[in-house]
């Protein structure tokens, strides 16, 4: 063995065991803890990677551990491998969200019962933790963006179906019951161009109409009592005002220099207002929802509705989470 | 006018076609090589002692400036760290330009200068005092005798050499930042766990293979394409180096692009 | 042997062959002269396939140089010796290594035999105790017989030497020649000598060769070619620059 040998196997040797305990030690695996693993499920993971720090009460415990897309592609599985000495509670859920505005996501074992309203994944297996995944700063505005959307779409079609002249028309039509159907074809007609799929809705309308004249009294009393009382008008306005609002919102959710507690309060009235809408639009089905027809928009909204008001009030309850985003 | 412009027109279309002459005739020079492998006998005797030269001798110089850039780097990243942003990521930034930039880029440049001119010097003189053409005679394919344990010596000592001067960077950072910074040991250490991932060090570990394999490719290629006595071994040896730079620079980049 | 047919090489601008013809039968020696620059050492080139010719014919053995693949390329180079002009000694290594070099290409030689052989060659050229020297630490005529040590290791059956006896003192130069026509009894090789040293030149070789303008300008025995009535070649043998310049 001559000299030179020796030197570059120390070169070599000393090199891959700096690379691979450094490698371990900044990956928190210490040689003297066990780890057993724990598996979760997830919808959707969002920036998380392996390696990823997993805290229990704000202390790291653990590492995520492999990240695979279930074969049926409906859930993400987790693995955590935490330390063997830990017990989580009893009904442990894991958390995961932003650790900080670079981009780096941790998981957190929670306890299901301090978090009741957030929309965990439910494995059916009772040894995999349910999880759920905190959107981040870019869904949240995304979903803001969507609504706003909606919102305007809605008050489109809202506007269309009641102008003042359809609003006559219908009048003519409740003050002559006998002569529904016709005169319905008649408004069809006049309608053709201006509004393709609303027409192709009403035309439906009309003959379930000839065929149910009772039914369509009714309905079109509903509508009477809703064209006469300015509902639709202030649903028209309010979903307007709205949808500008939540615009806003987006655009301030996506400046983090914006002060977080004006944003907070905004996103609070905004919710409320939005809310009514969706009360109103709700109250209206049968009439002006059967009118607009196209439920697609209402059940997106709908849905989109439901997020925004978990995110919003998690926003609220954990401003934590979001407060790093915007300032670390 | 139209005459100059078709001479400058000219004249890039030949520095054009010169280039890809060169890198063509590197491509010759690296099958050749490839093709070396082959003859074990001849050059297995011979990496060991290049990995010395190439390797080992090359530890000084790289630790010398990974220590002094982890101190820059950490006295920097505090001084422009002020006020919104947390202390602990003076470690992150340490560590992570340690690792994945300034440890391999650095010690690839150094290593260019370093064995990038003493090879395309020592093959340039070969070259010109006909040793070369004397290892043919004597039937040893010079592409396995002189380029092969020069090359492997450079794709396993560069990545070697590279992980050591990362570690001593980051340790230099964390006693610049103990020492000098107020920060604590712990806050160092989770700055720099903070964003570390694994596969860092491999990025490091590809990057300085590349490095090299291109700074040992393209000192040998210079040296054999020596003419010119004394001052064509000069020439080698400064083109071996500026070259090299060049090239990591740009392999620099594309791992970025490719590998992030 | 070794047969050369309108052999054509340019560097570039510069022509340097132009319909080179050469014939070495097999255990002849044969001397090639000719002016400085004339393209002697690019002659010798060719035929170990260092250079290729742009055009003609090179052939040892009957084999064509440049159509050899690697292998047999290399097995070429392994039967013949060649001498460099300025040594070309591997400057890394000492003087014994330098010759073992070669022996080490050689299968079937164990470590023994190499360096029984090495010490041998070393000592036929009068280096024995210079081994372990570098050749930064000799002189430069101990350098070129240590080139010429390193070329006979292997015994070869071809010896080129590029100017073998160039910048040595007389007495060296006579036990060069003599080593010359030694090797050529003791190994049968067949010889091909670049020189300048006519002396040289009339004690080793069995005719000799003048290389002129690219061409072999006259090819006779070494009687002959002292008594040539060529003004070209007798300008060159008396260094009479004169007849040349009313030659041009
Ligand atoms: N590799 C090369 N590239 C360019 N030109 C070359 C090369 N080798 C030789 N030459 C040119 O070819 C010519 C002949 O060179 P060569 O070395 O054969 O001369 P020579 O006859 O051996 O001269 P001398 O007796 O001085 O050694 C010279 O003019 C030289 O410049
Ligand atoms: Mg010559």
């Amino acid at each position: 063995m001559r000299r030179s040998e020796v030197w570059v196997g120390v070169v070599i040797l000393l090199s891959v065991v700096v690379a691979v305990a450094g490698s371990f030690w900044l990956r928190g695996y210490r040689l003297t803890r066990g780890t057993t693993t724990v598996e979760a499920l997830f919808s959707g993971v969002g920036q998380l990677t392996d390696g990823a720090s997993v805290k229990l009460r704000g202390v790291t415990i653990g590492r995520v551990n492999g990240i695979a897309v279930e074969p049926d592609g409906t859930a993400v599985r987790v693995g955590l491998a935490i330390n063997a000495d830990v017990r989580l509670p009893a009904d442990a859920a894991v958390l995961i969200a932003p650790e900080s505005m670079f981009g780096d996501w941790g998981a957190e074992i929670v306890s299901r019962s301090t978090n009741p309203r957030l929309d965990f994944f439910e494995p059916s297996d009772p040894a995999v933790l349910p999880g759920f995944s905190i959107p981040d700063l870019s869904r949240l505005t995304a979903t803001a963006d969507q609504i706003a959307d909606n919102l305007a779409t809605i008050t489109d079609r809202v506007e269309i179906a009641f102008t003042q002249e359809t609003a006559e028309n219908l009048r003519l039509v409740i003050e002559n019951v006998g002569g529904v159907s016709e005169q319905l074809a008649a408004l069809v007609d006049a309608q053709i161009g201006a509004v393709d799929d609303l027409v192709e809705n009403v035309r439906t309308s009309t003959s379930q109409v000839s065929e149910a004249a009772a039914l369509a009294t009714l309905t079109l009393a509903e509508v009477e009592r809703l064209l006469s009382g300015g509902v639709v008008d202030s649903i028209v306005g309010d979903t307007r005002v709205t949808a500008a609002e939540f615009r806003r919102l987006a655009t301030d959710l996506r400046e983090t220099t914006t002060g977080l507690s004006t944003t907070l309060q905004y996103a609070d009235s905004t919710l409320v207002r939005f809310e009514r809408i969706g009360r109103e639009l709700e109250t209206g089905e049968g009439t002006l929802a059967h009118l607009l027809a196209d439920s697609t928009v209402a059940v997106q909204t709908q849905s989109v509705l439901m997020q925004l008001t978990l995110l919003l009030e998690d926003f609220r309850e954990n401003p934590g989470r979001y407060v790093r985003l915007s300032i670390f | 006018m139209p005459g100059k412009t078709l001479d400058f027109v000219g004249a890039t279309g030949r520095a054009a076609l010169r280039f890809a002459g060169t890198v063509g005739e590197w491509g010759v020079l690296m099958q050749d090589t490839i093709r070396g492998l082959r003859a074990v006998r001849i050059w297995r005797h011979l990496v060991f002692e290049q990995m010395m030269r190439i390797g080992v001798a090359s530890v000084p110089i790289a630790l010398f400036i990974a220590a002094f850039t982890g101190i820059v780097l950490a006295l920097q990243a505090s001084y422009t760290f002020t006020g919104a942003v947390p202390v602990y990521l003076v470690g992150s930034l340490v560590g992570k330009t340690m690792i994945i930039e300034l440890g391999p880029v650095l010690t690839g440049l150094a290593l260019a200068g370093r064995v990038g001119a003493s090879i395309a010097a020592e093959l340039g003189t070969m070259r010109v005092t006909e040793q070369i053409d004397a290892l043919e005679t004597m039937a040893y394919d010079p592409a396995a005798y002189l380029v092969l344990p020069r090359v492997l010596a450079g794709a396993v000592m560069f990545p070697a050499v590279t992980l050591l001067a990362s570690a001593l960077g980051i340790v230099a950072g964390w006693l610049t930042a103990i020492q000098l910074l107020e920060m604590s040991t712990p806050e160092f250490v989770r700055g720099l766990e903070t964003f570390f991932v694994p596969f860092d060090v491999v990025f490091s570990v590809i990057k300085s293979f590349s490095f090299g394999l291109t700074v040992t490719s393209l000192g040998c290629f210079f040296g054999f394409r020596t003419r010119g006595g004394a001052a064509g071994v000069g020439r080698a040896a400064t083109s071996a180096v500026v070259a090299s730079s060049m090239v990591i620079l740009v392999f620099d980049a594309f791992w970025a692009a490719v590998l992030l | 042997m070794i047969r050369l047919r309108g052999v054509h090489k340019a560097f570039g601008e510069k022509v340097v062959l132009k319909g080179f013809d050469l014939d070495v039968p097999r255990g002849a020696t044969v001397a090639l002269i000719g002016a400085s620059g004339a393209g002697k050492s690019v002659v010798l080139k060719h035929i170990v396939g260092l250079l290729a010719a742009d055009r003609g014919s090179v052939a040892v053995d009957g084999r064509e140089v440049a159509e050899l693949d690697q292998e047999a390329l290399y097995a070429l180079r392994r039967r013949v010796g060649y001498v460099f002009q300025f040594a070309a000694l591997f400057d890394s290594m000492t003087l014994v290594h330098n010759v073992e070099m070669g022996l080490r290409r050689v299968p079937g030689l164990s470590r023994r035999d190499i360096r029984r052989r090495a010490a041998e060659c070393l000592e036929l050229v009068d280096l024995e105790g210079l081994g372990d020297r570098y050749p930064a630490e000799i002189s430069g005529g101990q350098r070129k017989r240590a080139g010429i040590a390193r070329a006979i290791a292997t015994r070869p059956r071809y010896l080129l030497y590029d100017e073998p006896t160039t910048g040595l003192d007389p007495v060296t130069t006579t036990v060069i020649g003599r080593l010359i026509l030694r090797l050529r009894e003791e190994i049968g090789a067949t010889g091909l000598v670049v020189t300048h040293d006519l002396g040289t030149a009339y004690e080793v070789a069995d005719s000799m060769a003048f290389l002129h303008d690219g061409r072999v300008r006259a090819h006779d025995a070494p009687g002959e070619i002292r008594i040539s009535g060529d003004p070209v070649v007798r300008s060159f043998i008396e260094g009479a620059p004169e007849l040349m310049e009313t030659l041009a």
